[in-house]
């Protein structure tokens, strides 16, 4: 990827966490949150994207997100009331932003009829409320050839709006390396002043270092232009608009004309920059930095004219920047290249792993653990746990990333299907693992699109059944028993049993004489082909059934569950590990080799009776736990490590509840006891074996195999990853 | 006779590293830049460069950028760097 796209990259991202905050910013609003900060947040938001997007070109985006940022601009000011009609448009508004940014990561544009349908409505707004734009403002602004209005935003600048033409203005800016690093280039700024009017050029160096000093990437030098020209300040700034973030910039406004003709030496530039930073002082919060004031430059400064004002641009974020000093204890994050991250956690786990060899030849040698050596190697213990639990904690990430695109999924699924819809989300900021975030949007995507489309009911539905005429969706992410929750809950009609059992019957899913009880039933709408062709919608079908969902969220170690109730609702809920490369497991012996089953898995571990083992058929068995027989799998057998069985009587057995086959119970030789491992993929370093999740390295240095207990359960049932329910093996 | 050395065509944020090194191998020495390939020249190797005019010209040695492209001289003249870069001697001698 050559630097501009990467570049590009970061911009996209951070457009996304720009769009998320803009969005949950309109959303605190709307829900009757009245903090003026909040407007500013969001100002800011659409102004970022604006200024990111004009570096890279992208005009659409740019066009639009200026409209948008006028009407905001307007509101910031309280020009326009913010009223709750104007907080949908602006939802819908950040939408098609959001569409705008979709379109141009993907090299294209936003559509067109939307945006421009939009436009008209936020200069609606802008110039005064809804349909109430006057006519002469509606006349002089005239739709470009993409049939986009554009319309410039005017700052307040009290003091230069009815500037005289004709003036001099001198303008010092000093570019950031941020500048140089997002592709801008000081001279293409000089050449937009020079446009302006006449123009003096000055080059200052002062900060430039020696030679053998000098880092080539880092932006030292800085321009002062007397620029004398017929024109605004506002005019000048507009060359640094994009740019704005990146460069400080002054611009003083000369009021002799004479001025150009003089030779003396210029505005003290550092004078003036300190008194500016004098008048806005750190102590401004951290998300109020004034974006552009315009303040009176102190009267005994040596070479400023008495009359003249200083305006000042402030950088409102410098994310990839080096900050000034002010600026740096207001950035709260930095950004890693995510590659760097699993390097480390690779690393750490190896740590592990070494820790735990070491562990092993030092008993090896018959240290005692109360021994300095014995000592030593806990505290080194507890040290590598710590590493690893800091770590682990650097790629966690709160699910918000995720949660934050569901507010406009609510709103158009909500709109396509007339329903009235209201999201609640809760525990958004529950920290997870990134690789565990990015795999959770389209199985809680489907959810949502499920329980609006199929849970909900109508609002006359819902008023027929004596509830609110708005349905409450509710999405909510919380840490149990070391396991992410999620969980997606509707106040709609919930699951009809009828007619899940009949449809399950009619695709020959289950006898029709079938014995389920209401949770089973529930858990029909999980086998592959209960969703069908004919219940397709534009909504929640799209070929998919929850069977997928299942899947994915299996792929993920995870578990999905269902509980509902009629005419109350229904509620998914999703278990997931809270990360990917590391597990508790417990370690076992089968035939000489040493494997480890995910303690997730396991219900309990057992030693039988002799009388508990059923012997069924030549190979096959169950084995009586508490009243229930349930299918003994025999490890060694079924990864084909010996043909011959263990007698389940000698060895252990380990009661798994496994999502394919519902319980069984798998035979070992013996147990070793639980240990926390570390994951190393197979598929990476081998190849896929079924039956095999992954490996690990034990203490002793030996490569043990992590069973997949599902992949396992299906195998020894010679019907691989086709799924039953528990009662139907059960009927069977 | 001094050394050359040929800049690129491209001098924008990716070659300021580069330039710095190349240049740093002539150190020592008098060297001649041949700028007459050069297309573009940004500011961060403008800065390069007259860092480096400085640094040969403490050293005792010269530093001079010959033969220039007609986009090189432009760029120059843009940043008003021709005097630092001893494009142009101002009137009272100053070059740096």
């Amino acid at each position: 990827m050559d630097e501009l796209e990467e570049i590009k990259v970061t911009f996209f991202q951070e457009c996304d966490e720009l769009l998320g905050d803009l969005e949950s910013g309109l959303l605190s609003i709307d829900a009757g949150d009245t903090e003026p900060e909040l407007v500013n947040a969001i100002f800011r938001a659409v102004h970022s994207v604006k200024g990111g997007a004009g570096a890279f070109g992208l005009e659409a985006l740019v066009r639009f997100a200026h409209v948008f940022e006028t009407l905001l601009d307007n509101v910031r000011s309280g020009k326009t009331p913010l009223e709750s009609d104007l907080v949908k448009v602006l939802l819908r508004a950040a939408d098609v932003l959001a569409d705008h940014v979709a379109a141009a990561k993907l090299g294209g544009e936003g559509d067109a009829a939307a945006t421009t349908a939009m436009v008209e409505e936020l200069e609606a707004w802008t110039s005064g409320g809804p349909g109430l734009a006057p006519p002469a403002l509606q006349a002089d602004v005239q739709p470009n050839e993409d049939g986009i209005v554009f319309k410039p935003v005017t700052l307040t600048l009290p003091e230069f709006e009815d500037a005289p033409k004709e003036q001099v203005w001198i303008i010092t800016f000093q570019p950031m390396d941020a500048l140089y690093a997002r592709a801008n280039e000081a001279g293409l700024l000089i050449r937009e002043i020079e446009r302006l009017g006449k123009v003096e050029v000055e080059l200052l160096d002062d900060a430039l270092p020696v030679f053998d000093n000098l880092e080539p990437e880092t932006a030292y030098f800085a321009w002062k232009v007397r620029l004398k020209a017929d024109v605004t300040e506002e005019k000048i700034r507009e060359v640094f608009e994009f740019v704005e973030d990146h460069c400080s910039t002054t611009i003083v406004r000369e009021t002799s004309p004479t001025a150009l003709a003089e030779t003396g030496p210029g505005p003290d530039i550092a004078a003036i920059l300190a008194a500016a930073q004098a008048a806005y002082p750190e102590a401004s919060p951290p998300l109020t930095p004034p974006r552009i004031e315009t303040v009176a430059a102190e009267p005994d400064l040596p070479a400023e004219p008495a009359t003249s004002a200083v305006a000042v641009a402030q950088p409102t974020s410098l994310r990839a920047s080096p900050a000034p000093p002010a600026e740096k204890a207001n950035q709260a994050t930095i950004r890693v290249d995510p590659e760097r991250i699993d390097k480390l956690i690779d690393l750490v786990g190896e740590l592990v792993i070494n820790q735990a060899m070491l562990a092993q030849r030092v008993a090896g040698h018959g240290f005692a653990a109360s021994s300095d050596v014995g000592r030593g190697l806990d505290e080194l213990e507890q040290l590598t746990r710590d590493i690893q639990d800091s770590v682990m904690a650097i790629r966690a990430q709160p699910v918000k990333s995720v949660f934050q695109r569901m507010p406009r999924l609510v709103r158009e699924i909500a709109g396509l299907t007339g329903k009235q819809v209201r999201l609640v989300t809760d525990g958004e900021n529950t920290e997870v693992d990134k690789t565990v975030i990015e795999r959770i949007s389209e199985p809680i995507t489907h959810m949502l699109r499920n329980a609006i489309d199929h849970g909900l009911e109508t609002a006359e539905d819902r008023a027929a059944a004596g509830k609110p005429s708005e349905g409450t969706v509710r999405l909510a992410a919380l840490h149990r028993g070391g396991r992410i929750v999620i969980e997606v809950g509707d106040d709609g009609r919930g699951i009809n049993r009828p007619r899940v059992r009949q449809i399950a019957i009619d695709r020959g899913l289950i006898a029709a004489d079938a014995q389920l009880t209401d949770e089973e039933v529930d858990n029909l709408i999980f086998l592959p082909g209960f969703s069908t062709a004919s219940q397709v919608s534009d909504i929640s079908g799209r070929g998919v059934g929850m069977d997928v969902v299942r899947k994915s969220v299996q792929g993920l170690g995870g578990r999905i569950s269902i509980s509902s109730r009629p005419g109350l609702g229904s509620n998914f809920t999703l278990s997931l590990p809270l990360t990917l490369a590391v597990l508790d497991g417990m370690v076992i012996d089968v035939a000489g080799q040493t494997l480890v089953v995910p303690l997730t898995a396991i219900v309990e571990s057992l030693r039988p009776a002799a009388s508990e083992v059923k012997k069924l058929g030549v190979q096959g068995g169950v084995l009586a736990v508490r009243d229930a027989y349930v299918p003994l799998v025999d490890i060694g057998r079924v990864l084909g490590f010996q043909s011959a069985e263990i007698n389940p009587a000698e060895g252990v057995v380990l009661l798994v509840d496994s999502e394919v086959g519902g319980r069984a119970a798998l035979v070992a030789d013996s147990i070793h006891g639980q240990r926390q491992v570390v994951i190393k993929s197979l598929e990476s370093n081998y190849q896929q074996v079924p039956g095999i999740a992954a490996a690990t390295i034990l203490g002793d240095g030996r490569v043990a195999l992590i069973l997949d207990v599902d992949a396992l359960v299906a195998m020894s049932k010679r019907e691989p990853l086709r799924m039953h329910e528990p009662s139907i093996q059960a009927a069977e | 006779m001094p050394s050359t050395l040929c800049l690129d065509a491209v001098l924008d944020l990716k070659a300021a590293q580069p330039l710095k090194a190349a240049l740093t191998e002539h150190r020592g020495a008098s060297v001649q830049l041949d700028a007459s390939n050069v297309e573009r020249l940004g500011g961060l190797c403008l800065q390069v460069l007259v860092a480096a005019r400085r640094a040969w010209s403490e050293d005792g040695h010269d530093l001079t950028i010959e033969p220039r492209s007609a986009a090189f001289s432009a760029a120059a003249a843009l940043f008003a760097a021709e005097a630092h870069l001893g494009l142009r001697v101002d009137t009272d001698g100053d070059v740096s």
